[in-house]
């Protein structure tokens, strides 16, 4: 089944990497995303998004995935 | 004699003739006698009234510029020829004024007996009779006969207008002292009223002879205040009698959160009268708290809690007990079956924070999760996040009153002459008094040009562009050397600077660069950029056109930026100002009701935070944030979010894309909501448990200045509880026990948790009339202008502010963007306003576009329009105005059935979620019949209807 959930959070964790800002280093961007994740997502969503991630993170864009491989 | 000195701060009963001095320098008279120190500028009729003489007045009043006119007021002055007018006549060091002798006395007389000759003695029958300063000045000069009689040439036979539905204008009693006129343009800035003719011909009508209906009168009020006699005066008064005792209070509306002086008989409310003393409000108001207060006694009303299984269910009549324990039961099936956080809710911005705090409470300590949110969510969670990332707090830096000594004026996607009205004419008297005013807007609002103002610059920008404009008003600051290097050296951090610098220098963001995307100008921007920073003080203001896109919270940042780098932070005239919707946005913020944060905006991560709370509180407390009101409706419709507590606010009106909003609350298994009417959210809910209104209870509102105002109870709550009661009982079944015996408690339990509220207390309200937080051992006495000398993050933070283009853009299926907004008569979901007189104004939401567009889809004024996006279609009237840019159209969404967010989507602020309701791309044609989900809507919405009935109907078998 279509998770009503998971396709706003891919767009809504893309949207974060997109303008969170990019000029510093790729690791930092990364972490900047990251924490915003982090703080302002539940421990639900973090644990959907990153089985998803798992599963291959279809849709997210490359900023998202790595950010989401830190949290 | 003594030297005697007299403020007049904490009279605001009394009338002192004319406005305070503001000059420091203080001047030494004698007045009958008695030596008088008060401050240079100060009128002959105030001073002597600052030490109890009141001289007789009819023209003047504190809140109008003396005009001299009726000569009542007349004194006599040791060296000085004639009687001069008291009210006129500033004090002068070492005057002798003689206010009272014989001579005085017969003019005075004399000038009664003319006012008299002239006027309907039919004092016992006049609604003024009592409360008419005519008839005590005829006591105070002793008038005793009237010599001309009264068959001379009069006004007595002139006709009376009633077309306005909350005031009537009764020519005959007028004695055209014009203070009514003078208050329109004075303390409103709307220059409705006008006096024609001259001597006896002369009197007051509505623009050119109109009535007031047809005038450009917005019904504020202040001209009705402003009458010493019965010619204008409130229809509820001639109705009901004058009132016998009043308590001030805060209107429930808008953000500013203006006082009131709520004026009663017994316990029914009379008229609502501004309160001088109120600090937001300084004796102003606007339509919606002066007269639209009818709703709170509405036969609308729900008075009675009701439960039903099902919402395909007729609703059944219960006790409140019954009710609690219904909620309670289902809520905790639910958290048994589908786990913990499978349920939570909603606090509302339009409770008082007592009750907002209660409410999160409930469900961080009852629930035992963080699924709390608020409807600021969907208005200005942008600002909170954005002005806490660059200035480390999540609230406007200053007081209505700064504008006062503003030199620029830059107002970006608000409109407070029709969403925050009192403000709005504050904004006006400083731009009449020379202030440069720019607006950037998309639409032409009222500001860009009315009655002695004119916008030195209109950014006429498209929607979703605000941070790209934004960005190259910095640039061109930086560039052309417009920065207060100082202040940014010294209250700023270097490293952020230093990098914003670099980001914000580069070409890509100058005017010229950027004016195909924002479609102004390049000249204009760089003008209104040098405007900004060449004023000595300048002053942001903005609302939610600001906050309301996918780059909300990216706008609110940018507009930091550019204040701190030309210093306007830290003192009366300048810094960032939101204007904050409904009346306690800022209150139901600093309460706790965001998912990641505890009152106070500390965060649920923090460990030492949580142990403070959970000591107080006796649970513990859940460590990661909750759902935002997006992910509650998405949760739900995954099945995985079955338990709702709505407290207060309705959003299957208010929210975006309302058919997911429905279908969401309708996969839910127990919808529990609190409201004074069945709202549309309600037609979802399995429990209704009856709200009270603003007059039913205790409690506090926080305004966007950040000022605690006391909400006061004048008569009991018709369902028996009032919000916070009802939240406790609730409570109290789910097994969570609370026990307040009055909201002060709550208040207290605040202040022990909240650093930046530890000095406040009903108490310290109560002596201090309101507070504005922070107010602890720093700050006892509260803190009108914030930052003033550092920052709570000690430096603040430039941020990073690219620009990146909304997903939502116009194509060839939908070519014109849609953005909405507000009038002034109608407030939010109009719920309230709708059931009042206020419907004489706008009855249906209209969509407004330009007349290239509607020429190109042979559109007309008045037909009829379906509005389609990717996600709805709505139809409502169309009215073709050049208000509008080419390709943009504009609506408002105070009515349920115009589906204004059937069309809108859920795009979202990247940072808060907060929904893009400022842009969406549609199409627009002629249609001849409503759309499909308008039918709908009315089907269900008389099904509902039904139910309530049956509810009421089993009442009476
Ligand atoms: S109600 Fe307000 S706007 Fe209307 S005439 Fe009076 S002062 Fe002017
Ligand atoms: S309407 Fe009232 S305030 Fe206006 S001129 Fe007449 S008496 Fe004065
Ligand atoms: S709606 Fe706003 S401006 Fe109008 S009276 Fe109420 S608080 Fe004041
Ligand atoms: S009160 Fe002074 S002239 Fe009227």
């Amino acid at each position: 089944m279509e998770s009503h959930q998971l396709t706003s959070m891919i767009s809504m964790a893309n949207q974060i990497a997109a303008n969170l800002p990019h000029d510093q280093s790729q690791d930092e961007c990364d972490k900047a995303v990251a924490s915003h994740l982090q703080r302002f997502w539940s421990r639900g969503m973090k644990e959907q998004i990153r089985a998803h991630l798992a599963a291959g993170g279809e849709g997210l864009s490359e900023g998202a995935k790595r950010a989401l491989a830190l949290i | 004699m003594s030297v005697q000195y007299f403020d007049a701060k904490g009279d605001f009963d009394k009338d002192f003739g004319t406005p305070k001095s503001q000059s420091t320098e203080l001047v030494s008279l004698e007045i009958d006698g008695q030596t008088v120190v008060v401050p240079m500028g100060t009128s002959v009729l105030r001073a002597a009234s600052e030490i109890g003489i009141q001289i007789p007045k009819l023209c003047a009043s504190d809140n109008l510029e003396a005009f001299g006119s009726c000569r009542i007021c007349a004194v006599e002055i040791e060296g000085r020829r004639g009687t001069p007018a008291s009210c006129t006549t500033p004090v002068e060091a070492g005057m002798k004024v003689t206010t009272q002798n014989v001579r005085l006395g017969k003019l005075r007389r004399n000038i009664m007996e003319l006012y008299i000759s002239d006027h309907p003695l039919d004092c016992l029958t006049c609604p003024a009779n009592g409360n008419c300063e005519l008839q005590d000045m005829a006591g105070a000069v002793g008038l005793r006969e009237v010599r001309y009689g009264f068959d001379g040439e009069n006004h007595l036979d002139a006709p009376t207008d009633s077309s306005n539905p909350y005031f009537s204008f009764d020519a005959s009693k007028c004695i055209v002292c014009s203070r009514c006129v003078r208050a329109c343009e004075e303390v409103q800035g709307t220059f409705a009223l006008t006096i024609s003719g001259r001597g006896f011909e002369s009197k007051v009508s509505p623009g050119t002879e109109q009535s007031f209906m047809d005038s450009d009168c917005v019904s504020c009020g202040a001209c009705v205040q402003a009458c010493p006699t019965s010619t204008l005066m409130e229809k509820s008064v001639i109705d009901q009698g004058q009132p016998e005792h009043s308590v001030v209070t805060t209107c429930a509306y808008c953000g500013v959160g203006c006082s009131f002086k709520a004026e009663m008989k017994g316990s029914e409310l009379i008229r609502m009268v501004p309160y001088k003393g109120g600090e937001a409000n300084m004796g102003h108001s606007c339509v919606k708290g002066r007269f639209a207060f009818g709703y709170a006694t509405h036969q609308d009303r729900v008075t009675k809690p009701m439960v039903r299984d099902s919402i395909d269910q007729p609703w059944k009549e219960v006790s409140w007990d019954e009710a609690f324990n219904f909620a309670a039961s289902k809520l905790k099936g639910i958290q048994q079956k589908y786990g913990r956080d499978s349920v939570g809710g909603i606090t509302s911005s339009r409770c008082t924070n007592e009750e907002t705090y209660l409410v999160q409470k409930l469900i961080r300590a009852g629930f035992g999760n963080n699924n709390t949110d608020t409807c600021a969510r969907v208005c200005h969670s942008p600002t909170g996040f954005g002005l806490k990332t660059t200035m480390g707090e999540s609230a406007g830096t200053q007081t209505f009153e700064s504008v006062l000594y503003a030199d620029a004026v830059m107002v970006i996607g608000a409109n407070p002459t029709d969403a925050h009205p009192v403000f709005g004419s504050l904004l006006k008297k400083r731009l009449r008094q020379g202030a440069k005013l720019i607006v950037a807007d998309p639409r032409s609002t009222d500001l860009v040009r009315s009655p002695h103002i004119q916008a030195e610059q209109h950014l006429k920008l498209r929607p979703g562009t605000n941070v790209a404009l934004i960005n190259a008003l910095a640039h061109v600051v930086v560039t052309e050397g417009l920065e207060d290097k100082a202040f940014v050296e010294s209250r700023t951090e270097g490293d952020s600077y230093m990098r914003w610098r670099a980001f914000i220098s580069d070409v890509r963001h100058s005017p010229e660069a950027t004016e195909e995307i924002t479609g102004v100008p390049a000249e204009k921007m760089r003008d209104a950029a040098r405007i900004y920073a060449a004023a000595d003080n300048a002053a942001i203001y903005y609302g939610l056109g600001v906050t309301e896109h996918s780059q909300g919270s990216t706008m609110v940042m940018g507009i930091a930026n550019l204040a701190m780098a030309t210093g306007n932070i830290g003192r009366k005239g300048v810094g960032v100002n939101p204007l904050r919707g409904q009346n306690n946005v800022q209150g139901s913020c600093d309460m706790g009701s965001f998912p990641h944060e505890l009152p106070g905006y500390q965060h649920v991560s923090d460990p030492v935070v949580r142990a403070r709370f959970e000591s107080v509180w006796g649970v513990q407390l859940d460590e990661e944030p909750g759902l935002r009101i997006p992910n509650m409706f998405n949760a739900a419709l995954d099945g995985t979010f079955k338990g709702m507590y709505v407290q207060g606010e309705d959003i299957a009106q208010s929210d975006p894309n309302t058919a997911h909003v429905e279908a969401a609350l309708r996969s839910l298994e127990c919808l529990v909501v609190q409201d004074i009417f069945l709202n549309e959210t309600a037609k979802f809910a399995h429990v209704f448990l009856p709200g009270s209104s603003f007059l039913e209870k205790d409690g506090t509102f926080t305004n966007a200045e950040r000022r605690i105002n006391r909400v006061r109870k004048v008569m009991p709550p018709l369902a028996g509880l009032a919000d916070w009661e009802a939240t406790m009982g609730l409570a109290n079944a789910l097994g969570y026990p609370m026990n307040y015996s009055h909201p002060s408690e709550i208040m207290d339990e605040i202040a022990q948790l909240t650093p930046t509220f530890t000095g406040v207390s009903y108490d310290r309200l109560d002596e201090l009339g309101s507070i504005q937080w922070p107010c602890n051992d720093a700050a006892p006495e509260g803190t009108p202008t914030m930052h003033v000398e550092s920052f709570p993050i000690g430096q603040a933070r430039f941020a990073i502010t690219e620009y990146v283009a909304t997903e939502e853009r116009s194509n060839r299926r939908f070519p014109l963007l849609l953005t909405t907004g507000r009038i002034l008569s109608q407030y939010n979901v109009g719920a309230q306003t709708r059931r009042t007189e206020n419907q004489n104004w706008h009855d249906e939401d209209i969509l407004e576009l330009h007349p290239v567009d509607a020429l190109d889809r042979g559109i007309s004024d008045g037909d009829m329009v379906a509005i389609s996006s990717r996600v709805g279609e709505t139809v409502l009237h169309a009215r073709v105005s050049d208000r509008m840019q080419p390709g943009v159209v504009y609506t408002t969404f105070h009515h349920p059935n115009s589906g204004a967010n059937v069309v809108t989507t859920d795009n979202s602020d990247w940072a808060t979620n907060c929904p893009e309701y400022k842009v969406t791309a549609v199409q627009v044609t002629k249609v001849t019949g409503e759309s499909n989900w308008q039918q709908q809507f009315r089907q269900f919405d008389e099904k509902q209807k039904e139910f309530l009935a049956d509810a009421k109907r089993e009442e009476h078998v």
